[in-house]
């Protein structure tokens, strides 16, 4: 068999089920160790209940598994954001401090939100995600959504010591479970935006961090959106009401280490 | 008239309901179901000033008066920039107000003074000194002026008028109508009125 399926709606009792930002599903594969590995990915993504499931197979076929896990994780970001239609759903990653206090880093692909995300929470923060944030439209509170970080090849050099043992995907990207580089625990209390930040990556450039207006920020979050025109309560008010509440910056940086500070530092005095 | 200006200089500007906006600190952020918009900076400046009353020279030439070593350049960019709203859909456009038109008032005389004309109200006393300019815009106006006619040819007699002329204008005119040196009567369309040369 050669393909990725989906069969009806009924899930295995001994299939975990994963939750992605209320797409709820299982994954079923025959090998011992692929059935390992893909405990490990989504370890992260862990659901109580059984209601509603979506019992995803990883068939063996002839493609490296590495790049099936890739088309994988398409397809559930895919779901997880159809799942989330009516939150504010942002193109970013996020961290979060021990109070629940969250950075979300918002930008397009190469902006760096993956490094970012990754060694914030390799310096102590919790990781959120790596790509798609969720906000209740009125009470702003973050959905985590603890997927494997997407490692692309331009950020593996600095990611190195996070290299799978799996070979990359043909497109070079690693999946990088978040049991691999955040041990911190859940913040007890809830996820709340307390900072926002625009990262830009350009080779060779230090650090600089420029605060931005409320209406550049909305308006640079709106840019990020997914499905902006689904927002419970419209759109502009919950952009509105995000860029009010957390101070926001552009960050422009060709190091990360350096950026990784700026971040921390504004997030601990946001 | 602006040339790259399609609507008259008397044009009013709407604000859209069927836009979705809100006003933050920084700028106006517009959202129509596909596309989102900010306005920041001097664009949120002139986009405040749209109120339904306000005409695109007095929005114009409320922020010239504010750079006044730029004021031809901040008109033109102003004048400009209010018929890109109006294209893109973000400010609707209003036909102008009826304008009213201007007459001497009954027992009103003048006399020469120098530089200065004293105009008087024969039947209360009240009296006004004029400038030379000022002389002008009252004569205008007896001639059944219109305030858009006057400045027209305000600014055909004097190139270099300050962006403030219109506004200046109308205060004097209506200076003139509370001191019953003038009457302002019946009505016409902007852009309709006869030419008071």
């Amino acid at each position: 068999m050669h393909r990725l399926i989906v069969p009806s709606n009924v899930a295995a009792q001994d299939d975990p089920v994963h939750d992605a930002l209320g797409y709820r599903f299982t994954v079923r594969a025959h090998h011992p160790d692929v059935r390992s590995h893909l405990m490990v990915l989504f370890a992260g993504l862990s659901a109580v209940g059984h209601a509603e499931v979506d019992p995803l197979e990883l068939d063996a076929t002839d493609a490296r598994l590495s790049d099936r896990l890739v088309a994988l994780m398409r397809r559930i970001n895919i779901a997880a954001v159809g799942a989330a239609a009516g939150s504010l759903l942002l193109h970013a990653g996020a961290v979060a401090r021990p109070d629940g206090g969250s950075a979300i880093l918002c930008g397009q692909s190469g902006s760096g939100k993956t490094t970012l995300s990754v060694r914030l929470a390799e310096s102590g923060l919790y990781y959120l995600t790596d790509e798609a944030v969720s906000l209740s439209p009125v009470t702003l509170r973050l959905r985590p959504f603890r997927k494997p970080a997407v490692v692309k090849a331009g950020a593996q050099q600095l990611l190195c010591h996070l290299r799978p043992q799996l070979d990359a995907a043909a497109d070079g990207t690693w999946l990088v479970p978040p049991n691999a580089f955040d041990t911190t625990p859940t913040p007890d209390r809830p996820l709340l935006p307390r900072l926002l930040v625009f990262p830009t990556f350009t080779p060779g450039a230090g650090c600089a961090v420029e605060p931005l207006s409320e209406a550049d920020a909305a308006y640079l979050l709106g840019k990020e959106s997914s499905r902006l025109g689904e927002v419970q309560g419209g759109a502009l008010p919950a952009l509105a009401r995000l860029a009010r509440r957390a101070p926001a910056y552009r960050l422009v940086h060709g190091d990360a280490d350096l950026a990784v500070r700026a971040v921390r530092s504004l997030l601990a005095a946001a | 008239m602006t040339p790259h200006v399609r609507v008259s200089r008397g044009r009013r500007f709407e604000l859209v309901e069927m836009v979705e906006m809100v006003e933050m600190d920084g700028g106006y952020l517009f959202y129509d179901g596909t596309d989102l918009r900010l306005l920041a900076g001097q664009a949120a400046q002139v986009y405040a000033r749209v109120d339904d009353v306000a005409t695109a020279d007095g929005i114009a030439d409320s922020l010239a008066a504010e750079f006044p070593d730029q004021a031809p350049q901040v008109r033109a960019d102003v004048l400009s920039f209010l018929q890109s709203l109006a294209d893109s859909g973000l400010v609707g456009v209003l036909t102008p107000l009826p304008e009213a038109g201007y007459a001497r008032a009954g027992g009103v005389g003048s006399v020469r003074d120098g530089d200065l004309t004293l105009l008087v109200n024969l039947d209360d006393g009240q009296r006004r000194a004029l400038s030379p300019s000022g002389l002008r815009i009252w004569e205008l106006a007896c001639e059944r002026g219109y305030a858009s006619v006057i400045v027209a040819a305000l600014q055909q007699e004097y190139p270099d008028a300050p962006p403030s002329l219109a506004a200046e204008v109308q205060v004097l005119l209506d200076d003139l109508v509370d001191q019953g040196f003038l009457l302002r009567g019946g009505h016409e369309p902007a852009g309709t009125a006869p030419s008071a040369l």
